[in-house]
């Protein structure tokens, strides 16, 4: 596969994964871009790896993982969502999963990152923990704890349990 | 999947949707490929030099950097989405806008802007103008305001409302937040974008009931007034694509109609160290072509079929086909397709949304059976 068919077919799939590891559009594109631009240099060797998507979605939350340290040595990770209005009519379910979403962003890089892919791209736990460079334990204490602290905070009764 | 399983992927789902950009996409990663290619070559150029001058003694070829990208002509031929006769404009009926994705309900004067792209899907309608010396506009409309403001996700990277959060009043606030209807704010005044340098929009109502915002940019916002003027609500306009679909597997239709004749870059913001900063960049024009249908298949599953040609030679190793699929070379990927043998061109269609079924083999068999690609995709006149 060239790497002009690689983007035309994974392309817009890496960028709705980037939005939900960045929370932010333009970020979201712009990582995309960067992690490609990388991967551009490297195709080859890419190409003829097993798996050339999880090679590059690995490339993509670790590029991430990068940016969100470097932002949080800066400034409050919290502050920008915080402060924004909302979507507007944000009435009942709306609000509700407006809600959900800010206490996504909230999580632990890796918390989130496990929980995208695991909810949003439906990959097993095996196949997160090659993405995040961590063993299948890992992934699931990571998954946990996520849930756990979205239960606490969305208030969703602790009997309502999830995939550990 | 528990309720609160089900409610993380819905949230998910929600925040990832939206089209993408792949000519922009594409494009940038390339560029910025062989832009860190050179800088590897000549790091690793100057190393050697290093070496030499240290006299390692040692004959040696200092890569070359590579040879500069041919200038983009971009494309003199503009095509104009043909006239729907007998179709009303959106004036005459606003629940018309994004009903039918083959249409758009509304058209431009020729002479005063020049559509070089458009798109059409459910309950919106938007399109791009080039309104000459490198000044462009973004139009969108649809008959609520806030599908008006939210629902064409590829135009919102650039002045939605998460372009627009800043509590200066003078500033464009897209989202008015709860409580404040939203239609107020289609009254015909034209504010200053938030976010981007020197960027204009301004929303109104042609008629009752029909949402209209157009964004632009430059020093003044005299542009902006010359793209609304242009604009005509009593016609329809056809959709009209490089590319057709004349079979769709049985409970199917096409869902969305997204052309881009001539891409006119819109300047980005960019990231420093984290933050956002608004930036001018100039408007670039580029030669590609992209287009796409989507098709909504039975049981809430999608098939996009996109196009994307550019008139320069394509790579030359293209991946071989692996099989024939209604007489086509194909690269089957298991969930992807590539119809390969059409010059210059990438022509793709498959499962995007991991959360959908992933079409079946005769969904796909009898897409690609019914798969028309104009005769010359450099000369739109030929689509219609």
């Amino acid at each position: 596969m060239t790497f002009e068919e690689y983007v035309s077919s994974r392309g817009p799939a890496l960028v709705r994964l980037a939005r939900l590891l960045t929370g932010d559009e333009h970020r979201a594109e712009d990582l995309t871009q960067d992690v490609l631009a990388r991967a551009y240099v490297h195709w080859r060797k890419i190409a003829r790896a097993d798996h050339p998507d999880v090679y590059v979605r690995r490339m993509l939350v670790n590029a991430n993982t990068s940016w969100w340290r470097r932002r949080s040595s800066r400034e409050l990770a919290t502050a920008e969502f915080a402060d924004r209005p909302g979507r507007g009519d944000l009435g009942g379910d709306a609000a509700d999963r407006d809600e959900m979403w800010r206490l996504i962003l909230g999580l632990p890089d890796r918390q989130r990152a496990v929980l995208v892919l695991r909810y949003y791209e439906d990959l097993d736990d095996a196949t997160i923990a090659q993405i995040l460079g961590c063993s299948p334990v890992t992934v699931r204490t990571h998954a946990m704890r996520a849930l756990s602290q979205l239960r606490e905070r969305h208030g969703v009764p602790t009997t309502n349990g999830s995939r550990p | 999947m528990t309720n609160l399983d089900e409610r993380i992927a819905r949230v998910l789902r929600e925040q990832a949707d939206g089209p993408v950009d792949t000519d922009s996409l594409l494009t940038a990663a390339v560029h910025g490929g062989r832009t860190r290619r050179r800088r590897r070559r000549a790091a690793i150029g100057a190393g050697l030099g290093v070496a030499m001058l240290l006299g390692a003694g040692v004959a040696l070829r200092t890569p070359s950097a590579a040879p500069p990208q041919p200038a983009v002509t971009p494309s003199l031929v503009v095509v104009t989405p043909p006239r729907a006769p007998g179709i009303p404009g959106a004036a005459a009926s606003p629940a018309l806008v994004g009903s039918d994705p083959q249409l758009l309900h509304f058209g431009v004067d020729p002479s005063a802007a020049k559509p070089v792209a458009w798109r059409s899907a459910a309950r919106v309608e938007s399109m791009r103008l080039d309104l000459g010396g490198g000044v462009q506009a973004l139009v969108i409309v649809a008959a609520d305001p806030r599908t008006a403001e939210t629902g064409d996700p590829s135009q919102l990277f650039d002045i939605g409302p998460d372009n627009a959060y800043a509590a200066d009043s003078e500033k464009d606030l897209a989202s008015p937040g709860p409580g404040v209807d939203a239609a107020s704010r289609y009254n015909g005044v034209i504010r200053q974008l938030d976010r981007v340098a020197k960027g204009w929009v301004l929303r109104w109502q042609p008629v009752p009931g029909l949402y209209v915002r157009v964004a632009t940019l430059g020093e003044t916002s005299a542009d902006i007034q010359r793209a609304a003027a242009a604009l005509r609500f009593d016609e329809a306009r056809h959709c009209v694509a490089p590319i057709r679909l004349t079979a769709l597997p049985p409970g199917a239709r096409i869902s969305a109609c997204e052309v881009a004749v001539r891409q006119l870059f819109w300047p980005r913001i960019v990231n420093v160290a984290g933050t956002t900063t608004p930036t001018q960049m100039p408007v670039t024009d580029s030669d590609h072509t992209e287009a796409a249908l989507t098709v909504a298949l039975q049981g809430a599953a999608t098939l996009p079929v996109r196009l994307f040609y550019s008139p320069r030679p394509s790579s030359p190793d293209r991946s071989k086909a692996n099989r024939e699929i209604a007489g086509r070379p194909v690269f089957d990927m298991g969930d992807f397709w590539h119809v390969l043998g059409i010059p210059n061109t990438l022509l793709s269609m498959g499962h995007e949304n991991r959360w959908e079924r992933s079409p079946t083999d005769a969904e796909v068999s009898t897409v690609i059976g019914g798969l028309r690609v104009a005769d010359d995709l450099g000369e739109p006149a030929s689509w219609k």
